[in-house]
């Protein structure tokens, strides 16, 4: 039987939606599921990680550092773990700390690493990801002593599998690191999701009349954790300010989805956004040019539109 | 009388020798430095006297027929007046100086009845030069138009010249007063006669009169030096540079950007940077300057509020070159006089120099054929070539246009998508088609552009016309890179087309915007690519005309026209567009906006401007579009897809309802 | 200062990808610098500009990727280092092991810039495998940088609006993301004098290393086109409930 160990991200204390997708993955067929977690009360995400199959959890510490600030301690934790618990997979959340941590893992045990999986196969060792910003689709093997894939957020979809979990604790001795140290988390500025490496962007144009009405957009991305964009229309017309706006004259974005909320596509616009994998337009006039430049097209009112999307989204 | 005779007469000879000999000395000192200065700069561009019978024609319609000046009519009718009346009155004010010297020279006493002609004539022009002043005094102290510039240097020229004319019907005057000397002069003066009244001159006894007389002649002559001396150094240096300016002019509307040697490898810089690089016409343009303003009335920068005045333009270089005449001259370290184009200092700013359009509006409406866009266009050039500095925004615009052959950037093996469903055939399949439809980067990938391709294929195939595109062979033209300053990636992308011109050799090339049509046109052939090329507007018109087209309905509702400035200004097309209008719309006649032909205002697209934000005054394009909406036609029709795009936009701002359409579209819709 | 910059020759983003037979693709695309190479390399111009120094490029890659490395020493950099290869996808091991072998010899390097990853391969992970076979320390998708005495200050993106402020020891591996600074455009002089820069080139096999090749590109599949706008159409709890379904299942980009 294969053991598969699935490093979980928490944030205060509480194991991120996410997880769950990468939890399904893992217990493919009759995997033996270790839910390894760093910087977190193992105990309190239990009841969580059990609904999904992990029937092992693993709380793992250093000997003397703060796993959570010292990135490459942590891998090495990660290791000594999957030595202790003879783990062949390891598998995460593609997220930014998820990749972060499985290249350093990757990296020191000098074996293959896929990221930003669509799908795994942990029997053949294959997965397949998007190459070329997802105009093509790769199939990858990866030959090693171990299999490691850091999962694309929410493309697997979750699937419940409740187990009785076992919590136990794995101290790694692994001393001290001090080439790198994690010193701080800042929040940015504004407190939002930056346009520019934005995954999602949902984006207003004229039609959305005025500076408030954007706080619409505002909940719309922030269900998906993406960021809010402009045309420069609605830029001018003082509804947004210029560093959201997308186009030619602004910025030049790819995010995988862009929605398009009462904006007309003129050209300018679209040379901003046209490498969006998925682009959806909502405008009320069936005309609009973007409805030959979009994949999926709603002809509505955004205000009907938008904040129903919000509450699918969030329900 | 006798002192008058032995000693006042000889004195004053002796006197007016000297005077007019350091007068005129002074005078042609000053104009020899100026002539110095001119040959001072390195600038090097060959102006020729080329086309000669032309240019002297244009001497003759330009310089003594004022037919440019005239273009806006009143200040142009008064200046007529002044121009005439003071060439009139020189003659006189000649001899006048002769015999302060000579005092036995009279044109009288050798051709009595020339002389009687030239002063009947002479004495009514000068009192139009007094009528042509008083307007410009009126226009000087009542209506104040902002783009004249209003200072001491215009006022004291009005001074000089009011007192110069007065004082010669004056003078005249009392020639009528005083006994002749065998010269008849009552029948000479219709006007002087009537100044000699108002002074009641008959009731001055002689003494008294030949003292007025000598004094008017004094005051008479010394305003003339003392005009003469001023000239070199005011506005009015435009009597002596206009007219060789006016010679030397661009003989054809049709003008090429001036092609940069990129491949020099010993170039230390590329473009305009410093007062040394301009050439010397370019310092004669300078000198011609008579800051009449009428550039910066026509600039549509400079009408919604943006900082660039092509007036202001000149006039600081001018300052700039007179500031550094020395080192000019003296070819002193010339290389570190501080560059022309900066932030915040002139004489160019850099807000001013990226804000032109480049819509010739200032070229054309010159009087002294001042080429304003020859400055602004290779200052670019040197900012992006040698500094790389531009407005930010047109960083990804240059890589786009690099990598993929359009300023959007959309993959180039999509540039024949918009034609996948149709009847569209590739020069590839047909080499030996009759034309090759450049059809543009708007054209392939702008939505609202491909519409008017559609239709032009449309109306290309009703016409029975053999035609065939490049397809993913086609690049853009390489105007937008070119009118930016980047000649570098220009010069990549005109060789590239240049190339693929020559491997089909095509009998003819038609092309769907203007922009693709100037620069093919006129600036490929310096890049060894001549063809025959027409753009759509004057090949739909030779459809119609031979019938292989036919219309059949009327369009409906009033349409206006805009006039592209790549087409009318740049090449001199007005009427193409309107016939064909004409033809469609048998029932209404074309509505024209109160802007229109060679006086259009810019739709704010060109000069690179599609591609860079809008930052201040009044957006251009709406000011334009409201001109459209007032004339309260249905349909807003021009020529080209960067017009079309701004109309629409404009539309939607000034919430106009009125449709906007290509000549093409509304072409397709009734044949 | 002596400061390394691994660039890869990639596919223009706007470019349309044909996929070619298995797991190949149509080549003659335009194929220029990776755009996150473009901010490491500004980042370590900026550095030399300030403290002395030179920038050199490394690059594995084909014959192509000559032209992308003149375009990159127009900005500012001074040599290049190009190790020939015949295969755009490499192993991102076996790549780190060729620039780790490189910079080893041509080093001593202070400190090395590359993109966050390539917007071919979308690995992520070149960076970390070069700082580790280096026995340094490496940070990526880095927005700010400060180079201070024998430590470097970065700001790194995790997302959420947050940003990880990490202090490393040099010399170390910094993996640029968009953002860390605005890529300059080269001037004309610049890229003239580019002409003349030193690129060596080095000839894979030379570098004797043994390359392990444990990723392998099995196949590759075209995305499905687009033939068309899908217009969703109903109530307004209908259309959003199929979007959101599309969006998730079939598009998984939610």
């Amino acid at each position: 039987m294969t053991k598969v160990a699935v490093l979980i991200e928490t944030t205060d204390n509480e194991v991120k939606a996410a997880n769950f997708g990468v939890l399904t993955a893992a217990r493919g067929e009759g995997h033996e599921l270790y839910a390894f977690v760093v910087g977190a009360d193992a105990q309190s995400c239990k009841g969580e990680l059990e609904k999904y199959g992990a029937a092992q959890i693993i709380s793992i510490t250093g000997d003397g550092a703060d796993l959570s600030a010292q990135p490459d301690l942590q891998a090495k934790a990660i290791i000594a773990a999957l030595k202790e618990y003879q783990t062949s997979v390891l598998l995460a959340l593609g997220s930014s700390k998820g990749n972060d941590i499985l290249a350093r893992v990757a990296a020191k045990l000098q074996v293959p690493l896929a990221v930003d999986c669509l799908s795994i196969d942990c029997s053949a060792s294959t997965v397949r990801k998007p190459y070329f910003a997802g105009k093509t689709i790769a199939t990858l093997k990866l030959n090693g002593e171990y299999f490691i894939c850091a999962i694309r957020p929410n493309a697997v979809e979750p699937v419940q599998a409740p187990v009785e979990a076992e919590v136990a604790s794995f101290t790694a001795e692994v001393g001290n690191y001090d080439g790198l140290v994690i010193k701080e988390v800042k929040k940015s500025a504004s407190g939002k999701v930056d346009l520019a490496e934005a995954n999602v962007i949902v984006s207003g144009g004229r039609a959305i009349g005025s500076k408030e009405n954007f706080d619409i957009l505002e909940q719309c991305a922030a269900a998906m954790d993406g960021a809010v964009g402009a045309s420069r229309v609605a830029v001018d017309e003082g509804f947004a300010t210029h560093s959201m706006q997308v186009g030619q004259t602004g910025k030049i974005v790819n995010p995988r989805l862009y929605i398009a909320c009462g904006i007309s596509g003129s050209v300018q616009h679209f040379a901003g956004m046209k490498t969006s994998k998925v682009i959806v337009a909502i405008n009320s006039d069936k005309d609009a040019p973007i409805f030959n430049k979009c994949d999926y097209g709603i002809v509505g009112d955004i205000f009907e539109i938008v904040p129903a999307l919000t509450a699918e989204l969030t329900s | 009388m006798q002192f008058y005779e032995t000693t006042y007469i000889p004195v004053k000879s002796i006197v007016m020798a000297i005077l007019l000999m350091g007068g005129f000395g002074y005078f042609f000192y000053k104009v020899k430095h100026l002539v110095v200065l001119m040959n001072s700069v390195q600038g090097e561009r060959g102006y020729g006297a080329d086309r000669l019978g032309e240019r002297i024609k244009v001497l003759f319609t330009d310089i003594l027929g004022q037919k440019n000046v005239r273009r806006k009519l009143m200040p142009g009718l008064a200046h007529t007046f002044i121009f005439f009346g003071f060439l009139a009155v020189q003659p006189h004010s000649l001899e006048m100086m002769i015999q302060g010297v000579f005092p036995a020279f009279s044109v009288a006493s050798f051709a009595p009845s020339f002389f009687t002609l030239y002063l009947q004539i002479a004495d009514i022009l000068a009192f139009l030069v007094l009528i042509g002043l008083g307007y410009g005094l009126y226009r000087r102290l009542v209506l104040k138009p902002g783009y004249l510039t209003n200072g001491m240097d215009a006022k004291l020229i009005i001074l000089f010249t009011s007192v110069i004319i007065l004082t010669f019907h004056i003078y005249n005057a009392f020639h009528l007063a005083l006994p002749s000397h065998g010269f008849d002069y009552s029948p000479c003066f219709t006007v002087s006669v009537v100044v000699g009244a108002i002074l009641n001159l008959s009731s001055w006894s002689e003494s008294a009169l030949r003292i007025g007389f000598e004094m008017t002649y004094w005051v008479h002559i010394l305003t003339i030096l003392g005009f003469m001396i001023y000239i070199p150094g005011s506005k009015h240096l435009h009597l002596l540079a206009g007219i060789p300016n006016v010679f030397y002019k661009p003989l054809d509307i049709e003008k090429p950007m001036i092609k940069t040697d990129i491949e020099d490898e010993d170039a230390e810089t590329f473009g305009l940077s410093k007062i040394y690089e301009l050439n010397w016409k370019q310092v004669l343009d300078l000198y011609a300057c008579t800051e009449c303003g009428r550039c910066e009335e026509r600039c549509p920068a400079s009408k919604t509020g943006k900082p660039l005045s092509p007036k202001d333009l000149i006039h600081e270089l001018k300052v700039e070159l007179m500031n550094n005449a020395d080192a000019l001259i003296k070819k002193e370290d010339v290389e570190s006089l501080s560059g022309l184009v900066s932030a915040e200092a002139g004489p160019i700013k850099n807000d001013a120099l990226w804000a032109c359009t480049t819509c010739r509006g200032c070229e054309d409406i010159c009087p002294v054929n001042i080429q304003h866009l020859d400055i602004i266009l290779e200052a670019r050039k040197n900012q992006v070539l040698m500094e790389a500095s531009f407005p930010p925004e047109m960083q990804d615009t240059f890589s786009s246009l690099e990598n993929q052959s359009n300023p959007w950037g959309f993959s180039e093996d999509t540039r024949a998508d918009w034609c996948k469903e149709l009847d569209v055939p590739l020069m590839a399949d047909k080499p030996d088609a009759d034309i090759l439809w450049f059809v543009g980067c708007a054209g392939s990938f702008d939505d609202r552009a491909v519409e008017t391709s559609k239709a032009i294929a449309s109306l290309l195939n009703k016409a029975g016309v053999s035609f065939a595109i490049l397809g993913t062979e086609e690049r853009c033209n390489g105007d937008m890179a070119r009118r930016c300053g980047n000649e570098y990636l220009a010069q990549m992308m005109i060789a590239e087309n240049v190339e693929t011109f020559n491997r089909y050799k095509p009998k003819r090339i038609l092309t769907g915007c203007p922009h693709c049509f100037n620069t093919i046109k006129n600036e490929y052939p310096d890049f060894d690519a001549r063809f025959d090329v027409v753009s759509h507007v004057d090949f739909i018109l030779e459809l119609i005309e031979s019938g292989k087209l036919k219309v059949n309905a009327e369009y409906p509702g009033k349409i206006t026209y805009h006039d592209s400035c790549y087409l009318g200004r740049w090449n001199n097309i007005y009427d193409s567009p309107r016939k064909i209008i004409a033809a469609l719309n048998t029932n209404e006649e074309l509505v024209e906006m109160v802007e229109n032909r060679d006086n259009a205002m810019c739709c704010g697209a060109g000069g690179g401007r599609m591609f860079m934000e809008e930052t201040m005054g009044e957006r251009i394009n709406n000011v334009r579009s409201l001109q459209a909406i007032e004339t309260g036609a249905d349909t807003v029709s021009s020529a080209c897809p960067f017009c079309l795009t701004m109309f629409s936009d404009g539309m939607g701002d000034n919430k106009g309802t009125q449709d906007v359409k290509d000549i093409a579209e509304l072409v397709d819709a009734v044949t | 200062m002596k400061v390394y910059v691994c660039v890869k020759n990639v596919p223009d983003t706007a470019a349309n990808i044909k996929v070619i037979g298995t797991n190949g693709f149509d080549e003659s695309v335009k194929f220029l610098i990776n755009p996150y190479d473009e901010y490491a390399i500004e980042e370590a111009v900026q550095l030399v500009e300030k403290e002395g120094g030179e920038v050199v490029l490394v690059t594995v890659g084909k014959e192509g990727a000559m032209a992308t490395l003149r375009s990159a020493l127009a900005l500012g950099s001074h040599r290049a280092i190009l190790v020939s290869t015949d295969q755009q996808f490499l192993d991102s091991a076996d790549t780190a092991a060729i620039l780790g072998k490189v910079i080893g010899e041509d080093g001593p390097a202070d400190i090395i810039f590359t993109g966050k990853q390539a917007v071919d391969s979308e690995g992520m992970q070149t960076s970390y495998r070069l700082a580790e076979g280096l026995g340094i320390p490496v940070a990526s998708d880095i927005t700010k940088c400060a180079v201070g005495d024998g430590r470097v200050t970065v700001e790194r993106e995790i997302g959420g609006g947050e940003k990880e402020v990490i202090e490393m020891t040099m010399p170390c591996v910094v993996a640029a993301s968009k953002g860390l600074n605005e890529p300059r455009y080269p001037k004309l002089p610049d890229v003239m004098k580019a002409k003349k820069k030193e690129i060596k080139q080095i000839a894979l096999a030379d570098l004797g290393l043994e390359l392990s090749s444990d990723m392998e590109l099995v196949s590759l599949e075209q995305a499905p086109e687009r033939s068309g706008a899908r217009m969703i159409e109903g109530s307004v709890n209908d259309v959003v409930a199929e979007l959101v379904k599309a969006l998730k299942e079939e598009e998984k980009v939610i």
